[in-house]
């Protein structure tokens, strides 16, 4: 039903006028009969299509979520900023404090999902590529539309895909800042996709009622014959005899898949299942001390040195009024043990069992029992250096911050004298070495 | 109506789709682009198409059609099917060959050490395990394949006249 609808207003005008200009000449990958796989055809690219496209949802979803947990609206949060598009949205949602785990999970199922589409977008592209070839190249003005929409829609997939796997490896050989490039290029992807799925989600439906969803699955390699050459121009006319089966092809591609997947949920559940992230930027362990685990920026890296966080060391806590905490007067006060995860943007999270003063305990000594907002800065002098919680985070009784983790004093590389740790917040939000607190009133 | 359809080749619907999904791609490029710098990011999105269609499915397409005609044999060459066991050697070679360039194209920055640098700065951990975790991994894909290619030609062998169902 919908789908023919779909094909009554997305369908190609076979009386189409014609583009004039040169057409590519009739050699080579121009021709037809140059493709030569018996798999390759509108059932394939169908039944890989649909492992995809749920994945791209989670991984897009996720992403934007991500952007709704840093509450871009408060200056310093986030390195994109808001957007026309999203940036209203943003800031009318809260991020919520409750679920402790929220914010791990939503970036687990981002880096996830994201690492597993890799194989299947690479089988999808290889599958469709003689349609990169097509003769006549334009064959009207709507199919040049089309093309122009699926450069956007490989480029940008790419593009995406690219960016996030040398990000989550802390690598950049590209001369231009990771979050905007990468969160715009979705914007990209996922509009030239809805634009794709609205042409071709007959052709689906086509193919899938023509062969049937799974059964060209049962098929071996002696009796995997190839798509009819007019079913789509990835079809094959000269094919050379299968060498392996659609069930064997598809069985690769979902190992490859599952593979990735268990690479990216080893490290993003974290704990017992860490050493599944084999190859994950986060698949180590370190010692077995109350301090040996996952570290996200050493105090080395971050510029701190013990003059910054020895004796001279003080919180300066603002609201109501301004007060000075040495970390004597701090660990005084009555503390809170909490167990609570980081979760990190890059898919990883680690859960330790912190303690520390409740933050809304430090509101209510600086004169400030119900702030509307927290404003954390650390003495690392950096793009995230600061953070600001919202009013449900800044009061959950579970938001510390915290001097010990596991039972011991903090490390310096976990933030020694103080930290932040809150529920459901974005890991580099839990700011380390914190100088100073700014309780705004409501 | 018929006359748009013809001029343009679909329906006017069609068109605005298309010209919504490029006005919102083009606003998220022109922040993209405003944020700077220009000229990387159009290489880095253009060259991503060029060196995927242009470069790596071209070299990996001559690569497995090569290992076709290696290990096909005459049948390969004549275009005639290949015997099973010859099938069965193939795909238990380029499945896990496959798997492991797959690992090592995602994973290469940790694997050959280039983001030493930066794990250093944010775990203090070195890339160090990477190589040998990758070697390990792939042997064990090796392993695994060979293991079930054994299996696949004992029950050939026995099975006799039975048709072989298994192939991938």
């Amino acid at each position: 039903m919908l789908t023919r609808l779909l094909h009554r207003t997305f369908g190609m005008d076979p009386e189409a006028r014609s583009l004039p200009g040169p057409q590519p000449p009739d050699r080579g990958p121009f021709r037809r009969d140059f493709w030569k796989s018996p798999l390759r055809g509108p059932w394939l690219a169908s039944i890989l299509s649909s492992a995809l496209l749920p994945l791209i949802l989670i991984c897009a979803l996720t992403g934007f979520l991500s952007h709704v947990a840093y509450e871009t609206e408060y200056p310093g949060n986030s390195v994109t900023g808001g957007d026309a598009l999203l940036g209203p949205v943003y800031s009318i949602l809260d991020w919520p404090a409750g679920f402790a785990w929220l914010y791990a999970i939503n970036q687990g199922l981002h880096v996830t999902s994201g690492l597993a589409a890799i194989p299947i977008l690479f089988a999808k592209l290889w599958t469709v590529i003689p349609k990169l070839w097509e003769r006549p190249a334009l064959r009207s003005l709507a199919h040049a539309v089309e093309r122009i929409s699926l450069a956007l829609l490989v480029g940008a997939s790419l593009f995406v895909f690219a960016t996030g796997v040398l990000n989550i490896q802390i690598y950049y050989p590209f001369g231009f800042g990771f979050v905007p490039a990468h969160y715009y290029a979705a914007f990209i992807f996922i509009a030239a996709l809805v634009f794709h799925i609205a042409t071709k989600a007959p052709d689906l439906a086509r193919a899938f009622r023509d062969r049937g969803v799974v059964a060209p699955l049962r098929d071996d390699v002696e009796h995997t014959e190839p798509e009819p050459s007019d079913s789509s121009e990835s079809a094959p006319t000269a094919p050379r005899p299968a060498t392996i089966s659609r069930r064997g092809f598809v069985g690769a591609v979902a190992a490859g898949s599952v593979g990735l997947g268990l690479i990216g949920a080893g490290q993003s559940i974290g704990g017992a299942f860490r050493p599944l992230g084999l190859l994950a930027p986060r698949g180590q362990t370190y010692g077995t001390g109350p301090n040996d685990f996952q570290v996200n920026k050493t105090a080395m890296g971050a510029g701190i040195t013990p003059s910054d966080t020895g004796a001279n060391w003080r919180l300066e806590l603002q609201g109501a009024q301004t007060i000075e905490l040495s970390r004597e007067d701090l660990m005084n006060m009555p503390m809170s043990t909490q167990t609570l995860p980081i979760g990190c943007v890059e898919g990883w999270s680690t859960t330790q069992t912190w303690t520390g003063v409740p933050l809304r305990d430090l509101g209510r000594l600086a004169g400030v029992d119900d702030p509307s907002a927290l404003f954390v800065k650390s003495i690392q002098d950096a793009v995230l250096g600061q953070a600001t919680l919202n009013a449900a985070q800044a009061a959950d009784p579970r938001s510390l911050l915290a001097l010990q983790v596991n039972g011991a004093d903090l490390s310096p590389n976990h933030g020694y004298p103080a930290r932040v740790i809150v529920p459901a917040l974005p890991g580099v939000h839990n700011t380390k070495w914190v100088k100073r607190l700014v309780f705004r009133a409501a | 109506m018929r006359a748009f359809s013809r001029a343009y080749g679909s329906s006017p619907l069609h068109l605005a789709v298309a010209a919504a999904a490029f006005l919102i791609a083009g606003y998220a490029g022109f922040r993209a682009l405003s944020k700077g710098p220009v000229l990387p990011q159009g290489e880095w999105f253009l060259g991503a198409i060029l060196l995927h269609d242009m470069v790596l499915i071209p070299v990996y397409s001559a690569v497995l059609i090569g290992l076709i005609y290696v290990i096909g044999g005459r049948a390969a060459r004549e275009g005639t099917p290949i015997p099973r066991v010859r099938l069965l050697v193939l795909n238990h070679l380029r499945v896990p060959a496959g798997l492991a360039l797959l690992a090592l194209l995602v994973f290469f920055p940790l694997i050959l050490g280039f983001s030493e640098g930066g794990l250093m700065g944010v775990s203090s951990l070195s890339t160090d395990p990477y190589l040998p975790r990758f070697l390990f991994m792939t042997l064990a894909l090796f392993a695994i394949s060979a293991a079930l290619l054994a299996v696949r030609l004992a029950r050939g062998r026995r099975g006799g006249e039975t048709p072989p169902r298994a192939d991938e």
